[in-house]
């Protein structure tokens, strides 16, 4: 068996783990600008499909499959992102007969459109949020109507993973926005479809997470908090969702199992909902795909999802029951974000040029960063995952913030420390978190300790001194070329 | 007179340096320093204490130091004899604040523009954002174009600032 991975990243590399527990052949596929990445050094083989532009490679259908054929390849997985929840790349799969790992492409293009997605939620007896299943026309020009208020979103039907949404609070605003949305979600999804939804305030993010053997039975594997989010994009998740009773459990976890059993879903999958203030589940979406978070959920399960979902792929049974799922302890994921938090997380880009990843009991790193990386604005901004497991939700927070602390990334900012203060803040500490958690949010402000400032002073001086005291190396008989250079480029900076 | 003085986080550090010691702010420490390798990891070694600090020098006298889980920005003055930066305040430059793509140039030489008027439209990460005038003025030139690919820091319009 050889699993062709159609993606990159840490999620290339964290699917080639389990296929070698499970001796199947891996081959990775990359871009130019990705010829030395880490996925294509794991990987048994490797094969480029392109140019940079994700549009000549990771979302290139015909380059993937030729690189299939080539290589031969008997499935594919395409992880989360780029292709992975793109109909026509399923149905392309299999149709020229390899095995895909995930759900069938029908099911994809029922979620692929939010609107019937939604039609789908409905008739399985979920509830959904008001407002209307149609798209927002062209040249529209009065778009609200009574089931709607401000704040509004607008998204994009095509949308997913966050992207594409917009906030409009007045009708100036909306009408602002409109076409701005449009434009952003023809250029990310090739769909300039847009619809609108109320914004539901202080509401909490909770999703499940679900696998399907496609004729029926839906296991589920409990649910995931994530409502930390910036720019609709989630920073930190959990599991299990703190402060949840056991009734509002069962129901989100029962809920997510029907909208599977009524698809005859196959493969994982994730119910997304919103919980709002009176408890309430409102379906959002579902990512028919691996998620970002899942390994919150492994942990505390103790099952590899990746396992599960290949094993089924290929044998098309799932032995597991949903009596053998259960939870233990909690588990908390930090996303490791190439974003300057000081800088409305503007993007950082840079060579990575020292790393440091943490490590000891309870702690896990997907990633797939290394020393001498460059990293660019061509792809996602996310380049690590570190995720914390503990007996209790307690323990979890601060065994994830002693990794974070030792986790040392130099060469570019990153979200690191602003990672540390939101877990350090009495809000989370107490799970009282709601998705506008991060608007309101001010990091405690005292700064760095007087303590660490000073050694950073006393550092940053006698490196200086260091450097100006050190014998000139052009005068020196062991300086060979390569050390007079960095002597050199040294020197200039100071 | 101190031999440097540091500023970290609005903190002001003066050092002086004498073979392994030194006075930082009047006080007397020992301390000393080996570089791990040269990427920037060093130990700072104190009394009783090892301290990790990843150094990088990033632009002239300015640190970027990861130390205990902190990512500080340091600015060293070497004597007190090099020229203090100048903080002029730039009010006429629209800088590209990130690497991306140009989308959409909404204006053209000569126009009248008002501060917070969005001027261009650029992309990075699949994310669009509006760059706004720093302030009223007139557009004196523009150096970039729809489509075009861009570095952090760029000038992209120039505005001459109205009174």
């Amino acid at each position: 068996m050889k699993i062709l991975i159609a993606n990159r990243g840490e999620i290339a590399i964290r699917i080639m783990r389990t296929c070698r527990e499970l001796s199947i052949s891996t081959v990775a596929v990359y871009s130019e600008a990705d010829q030395n990445a880490l996925h294509t050094r794991y990987a048994d083989e490797a094969v480029c499909i392109g140019a940079a532009k994700a549009s000549d490679s990771y979302l290139n259908i015909e380059h993937i499959l030729e690189a299939a054929r080539e290589i031969k390849a008997d499935s594919i997985h395409p992880g989360y992102g780029f292709l992975s929840e793109n109909p026509n790349f399923g149905q392309a799969v299999e149709d020229s007969g390899l095995i895909f790992v995930g759900p069938r492409p029908e099911t994809m293009a029922i979620f692929g459109d939010k609107l019937s997605a939604r039609k789908a939620a409905r008739d399985a007896g979920l509830l959904v949020l008001p407002g209307p299943d149609q798209p927002l026309k062209e040249n529209q020009s009065d778009y609200m109507n009574d089931s709607l208020s401000f704040p509004v979103l607008v998204k994009a039907a095509a949308g997913g993973g966050g992207k594409g949404i917009r906030l409009a609070r007045s009708e100036n605003e909306l009408n602002e926005v409109v076409g701005l949305a449009r434009d952003e979600a023809k250029a990310a999804f090739g769909d300039g479809t847009i619809y609108l939804e109320p914004l539901v305030q202080k509401a909490r993010h909770i999703e499940v997470q679900i696998l399907g053997d496609g004729r029926g039975k839906v296991i589920s594997f409990g649910e995931r908090e994530c409502s930390i989010q910036r720019r609709h994009q989630k920073l930190i998740e959990e599991a299990p969702a703190p402060n949840l009773s056991a009734s509002e459990r069962k129901c989100i976890t029962e809920s997510a199992r029907d909208l599977g059993r009524s698809l005859l879903y196959r493969s994982l999958g994730t119910v997304e909902f919103l919980m709002d203030e009176n408890s309430q589940f409102f379906f959002i979406e579902v990512n028919p795909r691996i998620q970002v978070e899942h390994p919150v959920t492994e942990m505390v399960t103790g099952y590899d999802l990746i396992r599960e979902q290949i094993l089924l792929a290929i044998t098309g049974n799932l032995e597991l029951e949903q009596s053998h799922v259960r939870i233990k302890g909690a588990a908390i994921e930090a996303r490791i974000l190439a974003e300057d938090p000081d800088e409305g997380f503007l993007p950082t880009s840079g060579e990575i040029s020292y790393l440091k990843e943490p490590g000891g009991p309870g702690i896990r790193v997907d990633s797939a960063l290394y020393q001498g990386m460059v990293v660019t604005a061509e792809y996602d901004s996310m380049i690590s995952k570190l995720i914390a497991w503990g007996n209790d939700r307690k323990s979890a927070i601060n065994r994830l913030q002693r990794g974070l602390r030792e986790y040392q990334i130099g060469g570019l900012k990153t979200d690191l420390v602003f990672l540390n203060q939101i877990l350090e803040s009495h809000p989370y500490q107490s799970g009282e978190i709601t998705t506008s958690f991060l608007d309101d949010f001010t990091p405690d402000d005292n700064g760095p300790a007087e303590s660490v400032t000073r050694d950073a002073a006393v550092a940053a001086a006698l490196h200086i001194h260091q450097i100006k005291n050190q014998p000139n190396p052009a005068n020196c008989q062991t300086g060979n070329l390569w050390q007079q250079t960095a002597w050199r480029e040294q020197i200039s900076r100071v | 007179m101190a031999d440097y003085r540091v500023t970290i986080a609005n903190r002001t550090y003066d050092v002086s340096i004498e073979d392994d010691q030194l006075i930082v702010n009047g006080d007397r420490i020992s301390c000393d320093m080996d570089s791990i390798n040269e990427k920037g990891l060093h130990i700072l070694r104190q009394p009783n204490k090892n301290t990790e600090a990843i150094l990088e020098a990033n632009q002239k006298g300015i640190y970027d130091i990861q130390i205990e889980g902190n990512h500080l920005s340091a600015e060293v003055l070497t004597g007190f004899n090099s020229s203090r930066r100048k903080k002029r305040r730039d009010t006429g430059s629209v800088l590209s604040p990130m690497p991306g793509l140009i989308i959409d140039v909404l204006v053209k030489i000569g126009d009248r523009v008002k501060k917070g008027q969005t001027l261009l439209i650029q992309e990075a990460m699949k994310m669009q954002m509006k760059l706004r005038a720093p302030s009223s003025g007139v557009v004196k030139f523009i150096s970039t174009s729809p489509g075009s690919q861009v570095e952090k820091g760029i000038l992209l319009i120039s505005l001459t600032p109205s009174g």
